[in-house]
C-alpha cells in the first residue's frame, strides 16, 4: 500500500514561487491500477516522482506498507526502490546493452549468481513477448518493443509496485493496446500495483480501477473509475471528460438547437446507463409497452473496465400518463433521468 | 628501391638512428603523457558532470574549482606553459629537462582539454537514463559507471583520439627542453641546416602515427555504437 501523505512540491521560476505538487493526499491499495490524469502541466509527473523520491516533496510524507520513505536515509531509499518499477514515456533503455542486458542490469553487481540472473531475465523477457530479441539492441525495436523491454527490466526485482510515468504516450494506438494488456496482465498475475499518469482517458478506461483527476498541481476529484466517470462532480472533471472525446453530456446551452426543438406532449430526456442497465433492450421494452415513440437524438455507449456506461438523449412522445410510467420504469432499472424540457400541457 | 630512398632522403639515411631515435621519442612522450592525461582527464571530466548543477553528486564549490582550474591552465599556451610548471615538473621529475622534464607539461597542457571533452561526451548521455538507473536503486558511483561511462564509449573514445592527436603536437615542442622527439629532429637537424628531406621525413612519421591513432579511434567508436 502506498499513501501520499499531504505532499506540496513547490518549484521557483524567475523567482516566482508555485505549486507543482499542492497539498496531495492518495492512498493506493495493493492490486489497484491508480491512474491519474490532467492536462499537460497538471503536476502528474512531479507527482509519480516523488513516490519513489526522484523528486523530494518540500513537505508532507509518503509511506510504503507503513515505512515512512521521506524519513530514509540515502541507502536505504535505493534499496527501497528496487522494490518499487519505474517505466518511463520515453523508454530510458540502455542503448549501448542488448535488451538482456538492459533487463539483467537492475540485477548486475548486487552479489546475485549470474546465472540466476540471466535465467531471470530470459523469463522476463518471455512474460513480456520479447523472447526472440533478448540480443538485439533497443535502436532496433519498435516502441511497443521498447516499452516492453523497459517493463521487463522494471520487473527484474520482483517490486510490488509498478510506475507509469506516461508510459503509453508516445505510443501508436496498437503498441498503446500492448502494453495496457502487458500492465493488466502483470497486475493480475503477479499481482502487481500500478500507479500510472497520463493524459490519455483511453489509459484510464481501459485498465485502471480507481483514478485521480489532477489540476494545478492539486487533486481535484478522485474515486472508483466508473464512479467518477459516470457521475463526475467536479466541473473541471466533468469538461475533462466532454473535452477527452468521451460522454457528451448534454449542454443546456444548447436547448435552443435545432435537434433540440420539441414539439408539444413530448419531453426531452437524457438518459444515463448505469452499469448493466446498458445491457437490457429498455427503449424497444418501454416502446412496446407503455404505447410511447421513443427518439434518439444522440447518445454514446463506452466500455469502462468490464462495465458499460451509457448516455442518450431522447424524445419521448405519446401519452402524459404514458410518459410517466415509462420515466418510472427507467429509473426502476437504474437508469439516470433527466428531463431537460417538457413540452406537455399540464 | 633503397637506392631511391637514398636519393629521396639523403640525410636522413646518413643517419638514421637519430631519425628513428626521434620517433620513438615522440611515442614515449605521447604515451606516458596520454596515459596519465587520460586518467586525470576522465577523473575531472567525471567530477565536472557529476557536481554540476542538477548532477548526481551536485556541489557547486568542488565544480567551481575543478571548471576555473581547468579555464586556467587551458588559457595558457603550451610553450609559456612549459617555463610556467618548471619548478613542479622539478619538484615531481626531480629535473627540469629531458624527457621526463616534457611529461608534466604535456599532461598540464592536454588534460584540461580532455577533460572537457569528457564532459562534453558525458552531456550526450540522456538524463533519462540517469533517472532511470536511480529508480533502480543505483548508487551515484554505479551510476558513473555503468550508465554514464558505459554508454559513451564511444564518445570517448572520439575525444581520446582528437586529444591524444593534438598531444601530438605539443610533443614537437617539448624540444624546448631538450626532451628530443619529431618536432625537435626537424628542426634542429632539418630546418636550421635547411635539410627539407629530414623535415618531409619527420611530417611522414607524425602523419603514420595520427593516422593510427584516428583509426583506432574510429574503430573502437564504431563497434561500440549500436
Amino acid at each position: 500500500m502506498i499513501k501520499i501523505e499531504n505532499i506540496s512540491k513547490i518549484y521557483v521560476n524567475d523567482k516566482q514561487r508555485f505549486y507543482a505538487v499542492k497539498n496531495v493526499s492518495l492512498t493506493i491499495n495493493d492490486g489497484d491500477i491508480f491512474g491519474v490524469i490532467g492536462f499537460s502541466g497538471a503536476g502528474k509527473s512531479t507527482l509519480i516522482r516523488c513516490i519513489n523520491l526522484l523528486e523530494r516533496p518540500d513537505s508532507g510524507a509518503v509511506f510504503m506498507d507503513d515505512i515512512n520513505l521521506t524519513s530514509l536515509k540515502e541507502k536505504q531509499l535505493r534499496s527501497i526502490r528496487t522494490k518499487i518499477g519505474m517505466i518511463f514515456q520515453h523508454f530510458n533503455l540502455f542503448n549501448s546493452r542488448t535488451v538482456l542486458e538492459n533487463v539483467m542490469f537492475p540485477l548486475c553487481y548486487r552479489g546475485i549468481k549470474k546465472e540466476y540472473v540471466k535465467n531471470k531475465a530470459h523469463e522476463l523477457l518471455e512474460l513480456v513477448d520479447l523472447k526472440e530479441k533478448a540480443n538485439a539492441y533497443p535502436s532496433t525495436l519498435s516502441g511497443g518493443q521498447k516499452q516492453r523491454t523497459a517493463i521487463a527490466r522494471a520487473l527484474a526485482n520482483n517490486p510490488k509496485i509498478l510506475l507509469c510515468d506516461e508510459a503509453t504516450s508516445a505510443l501508436d494506438a496498437s503498441s498503446t493496446q500492448s502494453v495496457l494488456s502487458l500492465l493488466k496482465k502483470l497486475n493480475k498475475q503477479l499481482n502487481i500495483t500500478v500507479i500510472l499518469i497520463t493524459h490519455e482517458m483511453r489509459v484510464i478506461k481501459e485498465i485502471c480501477n480507481r483514478v485521480a483527476f489532477m489540476e494545478n498541481g492539486e487533486i481535484i476529484e478522485c474515486g472508483d473509475v466508473y464512479d467518477v466517470f459516470s457521475d463526475p462532480r467536479n466541473s473541471v472533471t466533468r469538461d475533462f471528460l466532454n473535452t477527452a472525446g468521451n460522454l457528451p453530456y448534454f449542454d443546456k446551452s444548447e436547448s435552443q438547437n435545432k435537434i433540440a426543438q420539441i414539439d408539444n406532449g413530448q419531453c426531452l430526456l437524457q438518459l444515463r446507463y448505469i452499469k448493466n442497465s446498458a445491457k437490457k433492450a429498455l427503449v424497444s421494452y418501454l416502446s412496446k409497452t407503455y404505447n410511447v415513440d421513443i427518439n434518439i437524438i444522440y447518445g454514446n455507449i463506452e466500455k469502462i473496465g468490464e462495465d458499460i456506461l451509457g448516455n442518450l438523449t431522447v424524445t419521448v412522445s405519446g401519452k402524459s400518463v404514458d410518459i410517466d410510467s415509462a420515466i418510472k420504469c427507467l429509473l426502476s432499472n437504474s437508469v439516470k433521468v433527466e428531463v431537460i424540457k417538457d413540452g406537455r400541457v399540464n | 628501391m633503397a637506392e631511391l630512398i637514398k636519393n629521396i632522403f639523403p640525410n636522413v639515411i646518413a643517419n638514421p638512428i637519430r631519425y628513428l631515435q626521434s620517433i620513438k621519442e615522440t611515442l614515449l612522450m605521447t604515451g606516458w603523457a596520454g596515459g596519465f592525461m587520460f586518467v586525470f582527464g576522465l577523473l575531472l571530466g567525471i567530477t565536472l558532470t557529476a557536481t554540476k548543477k542538477g548532477g548526481i553528486l551536485q556541489n557547486k564549490v568542488v565544480f567551481q574549482i575543478v571548471d576555473k582550474s581547468i579555464n586556467f591552465f587551458r588559457s595558457i599556451p603550451f610553450v609559456i606553459l612549459i617555463a610556467l610548471l618548471l619548478n613542479v615538473t622539478k619538484f615531481f621529475m626531480g629535473t627540469k629537462i629531458g624527457l621526463n622534464g616534457a611529461i608534466i607539461p604535456l599532461i598540464f597542457g592536454s588534460v584540461p582539454f580532455f577533460a572537457r571533452q569528457v564532459e562534453s561526451a558525458l552531456s550526450e548521455v540522456d538524463d533519462g537514463l540517469i533517472v532511470a538507473a536511480q529508480s533502480m536503486g543505483c548508487s551515484p558511483l554505479s551510476i558513473i559507471f555503468r550508465v554514464y561511462l558505459k554508454e559513451s564509449i564511444a564518445g570517448l573514445s572520439r575525444a581520446t583520439t582528437i586529444t591524444l592527436i593534438s598531444l601530438i603536437g605539443l610533443t614537437a615542442m617539448a624540444g624546448y627542453v631538450g626532451a628530443g622527439g619529431l618536432g625537435d629532429y626537424s628542426i634542429t637537424y632539418g630546418y636550421n641546416y635547411n635539410r627539407m628531406d629530414i623535415v618531409w621525413a619527420a611530417v611522414i612519421a607524425i602523419v603514420l602515427i595520427v593516422s593510427i591513432i584516428q583509426l583506432i579511434g574510429t574503430v573502437i567508436a564504431k563497434k561500440n555504437t549500436h
